[in-house]
């Protein structure tokens, strides 16, 4: 049949074939692949610790880049102070811009914690279905000639290497969900540190963060002007006055 | 007949059961045709609750090889469909 379940069944199966070359010689390759099995599982187990590890950290990440939103607030509210209700309204667009974009990964890291969940159980599988291999290795050795123990083995150990093939493939659809959140999110992260994300550019070189400093320096300027007249004396009749002469002199 | 469901383990279901599972499939590979995301997912979705309700689960264990596999539930479109396309996926392994 040539639906999706012919199909994957088949790439399953030559894989899972592949595998089986390896075992070909009863009673002496037994104990051998036993072991191998043995040390795949310890892979499998540091594989899952790896995933897990990264899933922290980019939790992490998603906690960074949610205090980073507050940084937004303080440009809205420098931009309101400055009566730029322009700029406000941008900086407050930004903040909602990356909350979508937190929400929707942090709902990711969620299945990711169910897909961790599945990857344990799915190692305690493989465990026992390691063990059981064990056990029917013994019994194999034990109970049959050559030929008959040839069949058995193949029998075992193809079910065993299937559900290894099943568990490292789940590993690697982890490792891969992981790895592209964690470059979305340093992708974020890069644009909220510096202030620009693409879409609510202002403009090259017209940077929300830079009009607000641009203002502030402004009132700085303003403000040290107002203070220098003071000292010499000109108070705010100063303007008044060089207004009223240029008026006299027309 | 033995069904794996890709990352959660092996079932054993009756006939009826997989021949219901084949008649999903078709409308499967009609989803992925159509490029239909939610469709694929919500076929796929019920193909794997109907092996994880009806089958009854391999034990521990068990040593045996699946019959066929019913791929990730996270699996895309554009995955699905180089399953179903790429030739060479099948020809370069076996």
């Amino acid at each position: 049949m040539a639906g999706v379940l012919g199909r994957i069944s088949t790439i399953f199966k030559a894989k899972m074939n592949a595998a089986l070359d390896a075992a070909e010689n009863p009673s002496e390759t037994l104990d051998l692949s036993y072991e191998q099995q043995v040390e795949q599982l310890q892979k499998v187990r540091r594989g899952i610790a790896d995933v897990v590890t990264a899933k922290s950290r980019l939790q992490l990440q998603l906690t960074k880049l949610q205090q980073d939103s507050a940084k937004f607030d303080n440009q809205a509210r420098q931009a309101l102070a400055a009566n730029r209700e322009d700029l406000a309204r941008l900086a407050l667009q930004r903040k909602a811009d990356l909350q979508t974009q937190l929400t929707s990964m942090q709902g990711q890291v969620e299945n990711l914690e169910a897909q961790q969940q599945q990857l344990q159980t799915g190692e305690q599988r493989l465990s026992a279905k390691i063990e059981a291999f064990r056990t029917r290795k013994e019994t194999i050795k034990a109970q049959y000639t050559a030929a008959q123990a040839q069949v058995r083995i193949s029998e075992a150990a193809s079910g065993l290497s299937e559900e290894m093939a099943d568990v490292n493939a789940a590993i690697q659809r982890a490792e891969d969900k992981t790895q592209a959140m964690q470059a979305r999110a340093n992708a974020i992260g890069e644009l909220t540190a510096s202030g620009t994300l693409p879409d609510m550019l202002v403009g090259p070189g017209d940077d929300l963060q830079a009009q607000l400093d641009q203002i502030s320096a402004g009132s700085g300027v303003d403000a040290e002007l107002a203070a220098l007249k003071a000292q010499l004396g000109q108070g705010a009749e100063a303007p008044k006055q060089l207004g009223e002469h240029s008026g006299n002199g027309q | 007949m033995i069904v794996r469901v890709q990352g959660s383990g092996q079932y054993r279901l009756t006939d009826t059961d997989v021949q219901a599972l084949h008649a999903l499939d078709h409308q499967l590979v009609e989803a992925v045709k159509a490029r239909d995301e939610v469709r694929t997912h919500q076929v796929l979705a019920e193909m794997i609750a109907l092996a994880q309700d009806k089958g009854s689960p391999v034990g521990d264990a068990e040593l045996a090889s699946s019959d066929t596999v019913l791929p990730f539930d996270s699996i895309s479109v554009d995955e699905v469909g180089a399953l179903l396309k790429h030739e060479s996926l099948v020809g370069s392994a076996g």
